[in-house]
């Protein structure tokens, strides 16, 4: 059977069953519906009047002030048409002559005519730049036909400058210039048209999009696979006549079929308002830094559901990783919004982050300013991110086969271990490019800090945890560790090549080595250790005291990485907490001692805790 | 399809083993008993026959070959159903059977014919479009066998399949599972309750604590293992006059010689009582020369074979039911 053919009958069943009879119907209306609210809310967003989507408007940029329109074309602006002849009304007494009212209205015009009479004031004194000159003319002719008096030039007052170099307070007095002192009067209507409606649509429709791949498919599938491990409805799929590899992809595709139904008319809407009134480019980045990050975020909690399933409701997963996508997704968006130069390779660590940005730049959200960094190249570390996301998904195909099938002792082979770790190496290293040689730490130590995290799940991908009890594995601590430490000693020879020589401290002193040494190899036993052996209580509480440990000995390194002339200023202890007290930097340097010991004998026997289980 | 167990073990924790030194040839096309108590390795054994578990030692080899790692093919030719009723409760049967026909990859235009077929066989099509949530335990159970039918195996095995099934559905269920022979598929079952095994199964193996304790044919093994119980049945005519003996006399005569009356009926015109006569034959022909001397008219005096279950109960040191 060829490849493409095995693929989609593997997925027929689980995306028949997933849209079976009138659930797929009902998945069908509501993507319409949700498509339909995604047009109705852009139209409502760019044209509407009310206070909300004005507001709203506002704060995206999309809109000036109701202030500084008022100001800059120097008009009344009304909500409503009553309001509208209050106004008319307050200007025409104001025009005969009449003393002022002490209504809202008679206030209004009354501060209107204020500040445009002291712009006018300010306008007819000094010197303004040789264009605008005739500007002042006329701003002098203006304000002596308002007060009936000549103005005399050249007197100064304190708080008189006009200011001319600035764009909006000259559009005021133009403004004020040309509608000689009398202010129209407007009721409120949106300043965007139809193409903003449609450009508002197009960023409802990718921010849909974005929730439904990098939010609800991970949780859709991940909750489903806890439910299939729960109910034991797994074992008999297993026993199907599908290999291990196609169960994977129909089980992916499953979840995906019902994210599918709904992201498709949304990612049509898109593209369509990308074509008309943004970017499409950008908007193909976004469809597919969406679909390589959604593609990693599903197999990575199809994992997490597979290990959590047995020991966890299905409804507590659910909310495990809802929880932490939106948690990811608020980091993502905010870093995009907030983008700088120094933070735009983090786009390449978080798809939400690269796909907000995406999204921002298709449609020119964020305006003229620094936000969702607009003025940022970004082409890198969203390519790179997406490659990355696509290799790791990949992966994750790989290792979930082995797992839901029981095909191999260990999850992923060496190989693929390997290309995990590369892939983890550039996208950390792209999130976290270097920046010079007295912040080298900065670079090279956080990374191998933040790499030791992806590193230690591949880790525990490559220990044997098979369908073999804990007690008859054997673990091959030694080459497996071993292994571990390859990764990170290629990935400092990573480093080394991108600084210049010498940069790297922690090869500089012994304690940094050592510590950073401890760091590595503690690293690795705790992932073996969680990995194969059985939990209890007490190994839970001691794993916690190891994952201590780890953070000080981490942060120790970073002390003693410092450059020779900080060291000798600083005089950091050996043991950090014997700074505190002397017990304390005891207790310290017996658990260097003891976690590694304690973790090397719990990997050499396992079987004292192991759980029975027969039938 | 012809099973060879060679020295099959399961341990979960390394320690305790939940079956060890399993050998067991299953000829192909015979319907296999499993029985024992809980705890004595079945299911286990099983679901490793099912592929679906892996043996920590020893061999399974299917028609003459072990399978192979991840092995579609060879798991085509088998139907399992394990312990636990694993169902998608929102599933209407007919979408469930017809979830498991793509997976088994029963061709489209066999498909919609086969699940007809297993709804009527296993009388689900009142309820073919209810969720699998609001059936009865029996309906379940039937909807998880019909699913193992599916694809027609040539291997079919089934874990305490008659569980939750009221006495038409376990008549129906042996009924079922004679058809499936008579296609050449072999049939693998475990069971509690023994007398459903008694006269479906041509093989048998008992399990005790996780190790194998008498396997082979179920005739083989009942006369090897005959319980030494002497249960007679006789036949008798009415009396020919008022005077005569009836089965009056014959109990009298039966309690003279110490004889534990079972049971007593009336067939074809004749008195038939079912005695236990301990002391061996000669105990017997005694027994039966005091009825004929006391003028009782007996017809037949057979003995009565031994049943599985009481052969069970010999070999067995827990009792099951």
């Amino acid at each position: 059977m060829s490849r493409r053919l095995s693929i989609r009958s593997a997925a027929r069943p689980f995306v028949a069953r997933a849209l079976r009879g009138p659930r797929g119907r009902r998945l069908l209306a509501l993507s319409v519906l949700l498509t339909a609210m995604s047009g109705l809310l852009g139209v409502w967003l760019a044209l509407g009047t009310g206070e909300f989507e004005r507001e709203l408007r506002t704060a995206f940029s999309l809109e000036e002030n109701t202030f500084r329109q008022e100001q800059a074309r120097f008009v009344l602006i009304a909500d409503s048409a009553d309001e509208a002849a209050a106004l008319r009304t307050a200007l025409q007494r104001r025009a005969a002559g009449l003393p002022p009212g002490y209504d809202d209205a008679a206030n209004r015009v009354q501060n209107m005519l204020d500040t445009a009479e002291l712009r006018l004031r300010q306008a007819a004194v000094g010197e303004p730049p040789r264009g605008l000159r005739e500007l002042q003319v006329a701003a002098v002719r203006t304000l002596e036909t308002w007060t009936k008096s000549h103005v005399p030039s050249g007197s100064y007052r304190a708080g008189d400058y006009f200011a001319w170099y600035d764009a909006d307070e000259v559009r005021a007095l133009r403004s004020v210039v040309a509608r000689e002192m009398t202010p129209a009067v407007e009721i409120y209507a949106s300043p965007l048209g139809p193409l903003d409606a449609l450009r508002m649509a197009g960023v409802l429709a990718g921010g849909a999009l974005m929730m439904l791949l990098l939010l609800a498919a991970p949780v859709l599938a991940g909750t489903q696979m806890a439910q299939e491990t729960h109910e034991n409805t797994l074992q008999p799929l297993a026993g199907s006549a599908l290999r291990a590899q196609e169960l994977a992809i129909g089980l992916t595709a499953g979840p995906l079929a019902v994210v599918g139904v709904l992201a498709a008319p949304q990612l049509l809407l898109l593209l369509a308002a990308a074509a008309a009134v943004g970017h499409v480019g950008s908007a193909l980045a976004l469809v597919a830094v969406t679909m390589a990050g959604g593609a990693f975020l599903l197999l990575l909690a199809q994992l997490a559901g597979l290990a959590l399933g047995k020991v966890r409701s299905p409804g507590l997963v659910a909310g495990g990783l809802a929880g932490i996508l939106s948690i990811l997704g608020g980091i993502g968006v905010a870093l995009a919004a907030e983008m700088s130069q120094r933070t735009a390779g983090t786009l390449a660590l978080l798809p939400q982050a690269a796909a907000s940005h995406s999204l921002a730049q298709a449609f020119g959200l964020g305006g003229e300013g620094p936000a969702f960094g607009a003025e940022i190249d970004t082409t890198m570390p969203v390519i790179v991110g997406a490659l990355g996301m696509l290799t790791l998904a990949y992966l994750g195909l790989r290792a979930l086969a082995r797992r839901v099938g029981n095909t191999d002792m260990v999850t992923l082979r060496g190989g693929e271990a390997l290309v995990g770790a590369i892939a983890a190496m550039v996208l950390v290293t792209t999130a976290n490019p270097p920046l010079d040689e007295w912040r080298s730490e900065e670079f090279y130590l956080l990374n191998l800090g933040m790499l030791s995290i992806p590193l230690a799940i591949l880790l525990m991908m490559r220990a044997p945890t098979g369908d073999v009890p804990p007690a008859l594995r054997r673990t091959p601590v030694g080459p497996l560790v071993g292994e571990f430490m390859a990764w990170a000693a290629l990935y400092l020879a990573l480093a080394a090549t991108m600084l210049p020589h010498g940069a790297m401290h922690v090869f500089g002193h012994p304690v940094a080595f050592l510590h950073a040494l401890w760091f590595l190899v503690v690293t690795a036993l705790l992932s073996l250790r969680v990995a194969v052996a059985p939990m209890t209580f007490a190994s839970r509480l001691w794993t916690m005291v190891c994952m201590a440990m780890l953070a000080i000995a981490f942060g120790e390194t970073a002390v003693w990485s410092r450059s020779a002339q900080n060291l000798y200023a600083s005089h950091p202890a050996v043991f950090a907490l014997s700074e505190l007290s002397p017990l304390l930097g005891f207790v310290q340097a017996a658990l260097t001692i003891a976690v590694p010991w304690t973790l090397l004998r719990a990997l050499r026997r396992p079987a004292s805790v192991a759980p029975v289980t027969v039938e | 399809m012809r099973i060879d167990l060679r020295n099959l073990g399961k341990t979960y924790d390394g320690d305790r083993w939940a079956i060890r030194g399993l050998d067991l040839t299953i000829p192909s096309g015979s319907i296999c008993g499993l029985i024992g108590p809980n705890g004595a390795g079945k299911s286990t054994t099983l679901r490793m026959l099912a592929t679906v578990m892996r043996p920590s030692e020893g061999e399974i080899q299917f028609d003459g070959r072990p399978p192979e790692v991840d092995d579609a093919e060879l798991r085509r030719a088998i139907g399992f159903l394990g312990d636990g009723n694993p169902l998608y409760k929102h599933m209407s049967p007919a979408e469930y059977l017809r979830f498991f026909g793509e997976c088994f990859r029963v061709p489209d235009k066999e498909l919609a014919a086969a699940v007809e077929d297993m709804l009527v066989t296993f009388d689900l099509v009142d309820k073919r479009d209810a969720p699998a949530g609001s059936l009865s335990k029996g309906m379940r159970q039937r909807l998880l066998i019909a699913r193992c039918l599916l694809h027609k195996p040539r291997l079919l095995i089934l874990d305490e399949p008659a569980d939750g099934l009221d006495p038409r559905g376990r008549s129906e269920l042996r009924t079922i599972l004679l058809r499936t022979r008579e296609r050449g598929t072999t049939v693998l079952i475990s069971s509690h309750i023994l007398r459903e095994l008694d006269d479906l199964c041509d093989q048998l193996a008992i399990l005790q604590q996780g190790k194998l304790v008498v396997a082979g044919d179920v005739a083989d093994i009942i006369e090897r293992y005959e319980v030494r119980r002497f249960v007679y049945e006789l036949r008798i005519l009415p009396p020919t006059g008022p005077e005569g003996a009836g089965s009056e006399r014959a109990r009298e005569v039966l309690v003279g010689h110490r004889a534990l009356i079972e049971s007593s009926g009336f067939e074809d015109g004749c008195e038939t009582i079912t005695a236990q006569i301990p002391g061996g034959e000669d105990r017997m022909a005694d027994t039966l020369a005091a009825l004929v001397a006391a003028g009782v008219r007996v017809v037949t005096c057979s003995r009565v074979r031994s049943r599985l279950e009481d052969v069970y109960n010999r070999l067995s040191e827990d009792r099951v039911n």
